[in-house]
């Protein structure tokens, strides 16, 4: 197997979470831990500025976004395994025009889309907005995450621009291999789907009846459980908790008619090429 | 040292560490620093910056007090620290932690009670057995809410650089050297509901002091290991350490400064 980063991409609450915890009890062979979750956010600082040697407070966000790539090329020079790496950045150019992703550097990805109107259900309460507010977000070209204002951001600043833009940008604008999986799919066949996924990343033997135990063992419930007995770090401030419902469709139920027809609206080709529509 | 503004190198020939910003040779340390500049630190020379275009002196300043004087401290057989420093009761206590782990808005805070500041960002520990924290830079850098926080006003400090929202204080700094005899880490956990405390012996005090160290990835390839190593366990047999893990809400800076000082009293 060729070295290089195998990235976990998705926009948010698109399921990137499950899909790095399928993926952890699929290595490990037992149930997925919430503290020691495969894949870990490209955007963490900590491990960003012990290769970096300068503290990332003291540079500007573009400044990190010049330096990424760089980093990238360490971590796979430096890896004796497969780095797995979670971004939600979308795939765009930095301020000198390479993307923020370095190409030479990663082997391929795993992208997650799900259907916009859950996305943004589910960011509304992550966030503890309103779904006007989401469905905002999710068509705003300037949208970042951890921007650091008034305090720093535990994470380094990643574009995430439009729904329809994110999606674009893996999908058809890599410069690497990409295997797009519908959050969908996954829920109504998940060791179908992961195992396609999985035989896609090449990260090993790929055996159905492994993938099922490993999706037993990352499945909803448990990971739920397990937020609820020891806590999760990646729970965002405003939500009570980071698996709240997880299910396709939720939309139908929780957003008003004309709030879905502002998304269906806003992203209505690539809502009808992944079949929301 | 101030530094000397000239030409320097896109790349040192003879690397032994290659590395996105800091590139290292025996004897020589290179910082590229995009939109910044390049610094040549050397043993025994005066460092060397070479401004990228458009780069303000408070920009070069950023880094000349932090990675650029580690590296200098690095080359020169002392212990340079990823750690702010105070001054309590004439002993330096050493506050460190990961990225955003709180480490200038505590010394901030300590310093604020009359604690004397010796550093900001980078500690550095002479090699003169005594394990002494020479007072550098005696200002403090910090985000708009550490400083609403701390009651400070905004106007009282500079802009650290142009593009940034944080500024430097000098708060309380201290005339006069002190022996290193505390570290302090701190860092996060987004599932405490409320600060713990708990001091460090033995190999984990070793341990938080080498994760302390600044990129402690040179240390090996510059052929340092056996005096930074050396160096590093004579500074552990030397302090006590405290582990300071504080919750990602509601945890007051002050409330960490209280606990800092009851830990080392």
């Amino acid at each position: 197997v060729s070295a290089g980063i195998v990235w976990i991409a998705s926009y948010p609450k698109s399921g990137n979470t499950w899909l790095r915890a399928v993926l952890s009890a699929w290595q490990t062979g037992a149930p997925a831990r919430l503290d020691a979750l495969a894949a870990e956010s490209v955007a963490a600082r900590v491990p960003f500025e012990d290769l970096l040697g300068v503290p990332t407070t003291g540079l500007t966000p573009d400044e990190v976004d010049i330096l990424r790539p760089r980093v990238d090329e360490l971590l796979s020079a430096e890896a004796e395994v497969t780095p797995l790496r979670k971004t939600h950045d979308g795939l765009y150019a930095g301020p000198y025009g390479e993307p923020v992703v370095s190409a030479s550097a990663t082997r391929a990805a795993l992208y997650v889309v799900r259907d916009p109107r859950d996305v943004a259900v589910s960011l509304a309460h992550h966030a503890g907005r309103t779904m006007e507010w989401a469905v905002d977000r999710l068509a705003d070209p300037h949208h970042v995450l951890a921007a650091s204002g008034r305090a720093p951001a535990a994470q380094l600043r990643q574009r995430l621009g439009t729904w329809s833009q994110h999606v674009r940008s893996w999908a058809d604008d890599a410069p690497f291999p990409v295997h797009v999986v519908r959050y969908e799919d996954c829920l109504a066949d998940p060791v179908r789907s992961f195992a396609a996924a999985l035989r896609f990343a090449e990260l090993g033997p790929v055996d159905e009846e492994q993938v099922a135990h490993a999706v037993n063992g990352a499945s909803f419930e448990r990971l739920r459980a397990a937020e609820a007995s020891e806590g999760f770090a990646e729970r965002p401030e405003r939500a009570e908790r980071f698996f709240r419902s997880g299910r396709a469709g939720a939309w139908r139920d929780e957003m008003s008619r004309p709030t879905a027809a502002r998304v269906e609206a806003a992203h209505a080709d690539l809502m009808r090429r992944f079949g929301y529509l | 040292m101030p530094l000397l503004e000239g030409l320097v190198p896109e790349r040192l020939d003879d690397a032994l560490v290659r590395g996105p910003v800091v590139e290292a040779a025996r004897g020589a340390v290179l910082l590229r620093l995009p939109r910044v500049g390049r610094f040549l630190v050397r043993v025994g020379r005066q460092t060397v910056v070479e401004r990228a275009e458009g780069a303000t002196g408070a920009d070069v300043r950023c880094f000349a007090d932090g990675p650029v004087a580690a590296a200098a401290a690095l080359l020169r057989g002392a212990l340079p620290l990823r750690a702010s420093c105070v001054s309590i009761d004439g002993r330096a206590v050493a506050i460190a932690g990961g990225a955003v782990a709180g480490k200038s808005a505590v010394a901030a805070a300590l310093a604020l009670r009359g604690h004397p500041l010796l550093a900001d960002a980078v500690t550095v520990v002479e090699p003169d057995g005594a394990g002494t924290v020479e007072p550098v830079a005696p200002r403090v850098v910090l985000w708009p809410d550490a400083i609403d926080e701390l009651g400070l006003g905004p106007a009282d400090g500079e802009p650290v650089r142009p593009a940034l929202p944080t500024r430097a204080f000098e708060l309380s700094p201290a005339n006069r050297p002190a022996p290193l005899a505390a570290l302090v880490v701190l860092s996060r956990d987004p599932r405490l509901a409320k600060p713990v405390a708990a001091p460090l012996s033995g190999w984990a005090k070793t341990a938080a002091l080498m994760g302390a160290t600044w990129h402690n990835r040179l240390v090996e390839p510059l052929g340092l290991a056996a005096t930074t190593f050396g160096r590093l366990a004579e500074t552990a047999t030397q302090l006590d350490a405290v582990s300071v893990v504080r919750p990602r809400d509601g945890c007051a800076i002050e409330s960490l400064a209280t606990l800092v000082e009851e830990q080392l009293a």
